[in-house]
């Protein structure tokens, strides 16, 4: 133990962020940061993150303090209420910034300006800071004050039209599910930041990183959505929407005994691997109808666990339906400790997921739960910004926090 | 050459295949990382050959316009590692470099020694950052998968379906988002170094990857016991929160409502209408119980205007409403046309591309496309040269050997 907590043992030891962040994306940002030992100080209006009123509730009692959302995206971090409707709480807003390396804001294009607070200012005052700022598209062009939600960024991001396959026809679009727009949009102004950050620590000099979340769920279909002005623009009108998946009838989620599985047997010895699993005649070295329905009744004869198994044992790429709770009870997340169980005042110890990686010499810890609103304010006002008590119940009578 | 990004002057060595270990690096590449991908001619990643999520398959190596999109800006050593002398050149390389990355099934490289414990010996400091479907842990730990395995063991696909329908796999995406999680995991590791001085072993589990997406999800399991179903395009609490027909063929609008205030503005929008006055929907609570009458309203309503027409007039309300955009629309789109999101480049062999820019404007060190993904070996000469300092006989002896190539020269036009 003395040796994980000697120092050097956290990834971000000594890095200071301030995150101005609602909903999903930007604290998922300042998360992804603080799980890896930067110190983040989470602002919140007096009425809280909206986070803090979306659901899921413990026992499903609407309590500002027990969102599942609010407490997975603010794990790691502390917690201060500041209003910046009123002057006194953008001054302090300007001194919280004096203390930090990085800012992970989510303000409407425009907002720092009417508050007094441009970022060509804030740069000038604090040449090293690093100012994130993670809004809907970007902030520039013409959609730039525009709001939106998750469902309107994994849409607006060009995504809704490709998971539209084969399997729902006419139907609508369809969205990520679990806020994966605004998920994808923190974890890319994360890598963004993390370079901004690399630089910074070598030159001392800070920048502004301007992310659009919309770019971000659009990047990650950069080759599918450069096909139309590649291949068909000028010529043919009909837009493609995404491409076919693996070979013939293996396409998409397949049903089987107890649920759904998926198989992508892309390579030849993969193919072969797959042929062998089912019992395949010899010389099935492409997919025909025949083949396809052979393995219909094969999925339809076997379990998730029996397709998952017996496929990757022949190395055969694979998949099962996982639902929250298969997660929960997977075996290989358990054996990598992929939960770990953090205590809350008000729900008591769950089970969080980590993270996608293992730093073998900075480990992901659990440092602290998700704050409750204001919880840190006497930390954060007396130490940061050496405040008396007495002045911060002045600050909480003047409704400035 | 305009200003370079944040990494310039770190060197990455790319054992990439297929997306999620090639699009981290090339993530670093647009932040200025100098990323060298080492490939072999006998096995070489398969997107040169072909793309699972489009359906494309490509004639010759060089030709691949998917590998283009996911392999920007690095340079390419075309090396045989099934060769000593091969991996001593690669060795070689490790010593020079900051970060080695990679995504084959864990095991491989330690077969070739250059493993993890292989590597630090040749550079104390290096970290070696390797993805793999399941991780290099676990009973697991040597699965194979692609996107569809990762979205369905990751849990998303259960969360990305209607409630009728099957679960979906997303797209190449997941991929995609586990390959940032690969960059980012590289970040975090090169930060620790610079303060510390110290490399390390990073291990990235593409399911993982995925499965941090149902955080809340998994939480709610374990605070309520419930399992969180799939929402179709509707959501826990808001409505309306919905995709909607427009006018012409094919055509949606998203729209979704959290606040009374954003309600208001929304019935502002519509012109007042008499069904909207109904006291059933003037709380949140009603408007969600009764959302698919709501939702009929709404349609009626869409359906006699432009997607854009009825983004317009929603958003100048202050009403969240975006079309579902599919690949025309998105590249024809003002907005992306005026961030310059899409640019051209030219390939050697595929000739003017359409790209897409890094999704980060970055003020002072821009992230940028500076070249096309590489050729198959077209920088086994200069890597040689001018990086290993090596003789032009040594080089040609290597070449005659088999060791290492140079590119297969272009097809006559």
């Amino acid at each position: 133990m003395a040796d994980a907590l000697a120092r050097g043992a956290d990834a971000l030891e000594g890095i200071k962020v301030l995150e101005l962040g609602s909903l999903v994306a930007a604290p998922y940002c300042a998360k992804l940061l603080a799980d890896m030992g930067a110190e983040v100080v989470k602002v919140e209006p007096p009425a809280g993150d909206p986070a803090r009123a979306r659901g899921p509730f413990f026992k499903d009692l609407p309590d500002p303090e027990t969102s599942a959302l609010y407490l997975y995206l603010n794990t790691n971090k502390r917690g201060i209420t500041l209003n910046l409707e009123v002057a006194s709480g953008r001054a302090l807003l300007q001194e919280l910034l004096a203390q930090v390396d990085v800012f992970i804001e989510d303000t409407p294009p425009g907002r720092l300006e009417e508050w007094g607070l441009p970022l060509a200012h804030l740069r000038q005052l604090y040449p090293g800071l690093i100012v994130t700022s993670i809004t809907p598209f970007g902030r520039t062009g013409p959609y730039r004050r525009y709001r939106a939600y998750d469902i309107n960024l994994f849409h607006g991001g060009g995504q809704g039209f490709m998971v539209r396959n084969d399997a729902l026809g006419k139907r609508p679009p369809l969205t990520g599910g679990g806020y994966l727009a605004e998920f994808d949009g923190g974890l890319s102004a994360a890598v963004a930041t993390l370079g901004a950050l690399y630089h910074q620590g070598l030159t001392g000099l800070g920048q502004h990183l301007d992310c659009s979340i919309q770019e971000a769920v659009m990047a990650l279909e950069r080759a599918t959505l450069t096909r139309y002005p590649n291949e068909v623009a000028g010529s043919a009108t009909t837009p493609l929407s995404a491409g076919s998946r693996g070979r013939s009838g293996m396409s998409g989620t397949q049903p089987c005994k107890d649920g759904w599985v998926t198989i992508a047997a892309l390579e030849e010895h993969q193919w072969a691997g797959l042929m062998k699993l089912i019992g395949a005649p010899p010389g099935s070295l492409r997919p025909t109808p025949e083949l396809d329905e052979l393995l219909r009744a094969w999925l339809a004869a076997h379990t998730m666990d029996e397709i998952y198994h017996g496929a990757e044992a022949l190395s055969v790429p694979a998949g099962r339906l996982h639902t929250s709770k298969d997660l929960l009870a997977s075996a290989q997340l358990q054996a990598r400790e992929f939960f770990q169980s953090i205590d809350h005042p008000r729900t008591g110890a769950l089970p969080y997921p980590t993270a996608g990686y293992r730093m073998s010499a900075t480990p992901w810890r659990a440092r602290r739960p998700a704050p409750l609103l204001g919880q840190h304010n006497t930390e954060v006002y007396c130490g940061w910004l050496q405040r008396s008590q007495v002045e911060l119940t002045r600050l909480a009578d003047a409704g400035a926090i | 050459m305009a200003a370079a990004g944040p990494l310039q002057g770190v060197r990455v060595l790319d054992f990439g295949w297929a997306w999620a270990g090639p699009y981290g690096c090339t993530l670093l590449a647009f932040l200025g990382a100098e990323v060298i991908k080492i490939e072999g001619q006998k096995r070489p990643d398969y997107s040169r050959r072909m793309s699972m999520t489009t359906g494309q398959t490509f004639d010759n190596l060089d030709q691949s316009t998917v590998f283009n999109d996911m392999n920007l800006n690095k340079e390419s050593l075309a090396v045989d590692l099934s060769n000593p002398k091969g991996v001593t050149m690669v060795k070689r390389l490790v010593g020079l470099s900051d970060v080695v990355m990679g995504n084959m099934r864990p095991g491989v490289m330690d077969r070739l020694g250059l493993g993890y414990d292989d590597l630090r010996r040749l550079k104390p400091d290096i970290i070696m950052c390797w993805s793999s479907a399941a991780g290099s842990t676990g009973p697991y730990r040597g699965h194979v998968g692609y996107a569809p395995t990762f979205a369905l063991l990751g849990g998303i696909s259960h969360l990305t379906r209607y409630p009728d329908s099957p679960p979906t796999l997303l797209s190449g995406s997941i991929d995609a988002a586990s390959g940032t999680t690969f960059a980012l995991a590289a970040l975090l590791a090169l930060n620790h170094r610079l303060r510390t001085g110290r490399g390390q072993f990073v291990d990235v589990s593409s399911t993982e990857a995925i499965a941090v997406f149902s955080g809340h999800a998994v939480l709610e399991y374990a605070l309520n016991h419930r399992v969180q179903g799939p929402l179709g395009n509707e959501d826990e609490a808001m409505a309306p929160h919905n995709v909607y027909p427009c006018q012409d063929d094919d055509t949606w609008i998203t729209i979704a409502v959290a606040t009374d205030q954003e309600w208001r503005a929304l019935v502002g929008a519509l012109g007042g209408p008499g069904w909207a006055q109904d006291p059933r929907f003037a709380a949140s609570q009603g408007r969600w119980l009764h959302r698919q009458e709501l939702d009929r309203h709404l349609e009626a309503w869409t359906r006699q205007r432009t997607d854009h027409e009825a983004m317009a007039l929603l958003q100048a309300a202050g009403v969240a409403a975006v079309p579902s955009f599919n690949n025309r629309q998105i590249y024809e789109d003002p907005h992306t046309q005026a961030r310059g999101v899409f640019t051209k480049m030219r390939h050697p062999a595929i000739g003017e591309r359409i790209v897409m820019r890094p999704p980060w404007l970055l003020s002072d060190t821009p992230a940028a496309i500076t070249a096309p993904a590489p050729l198959l070996g077209q920088h086994t000469a200069h890597i040689l040269r001018d990086l290993l300092g090596l003789t032009e006989p040594a080089i040609a002896e290597l070449k005659a050997e088999g060791v290492v190539y140079d590119p297969t020269p272009p097809l006559p036009d």
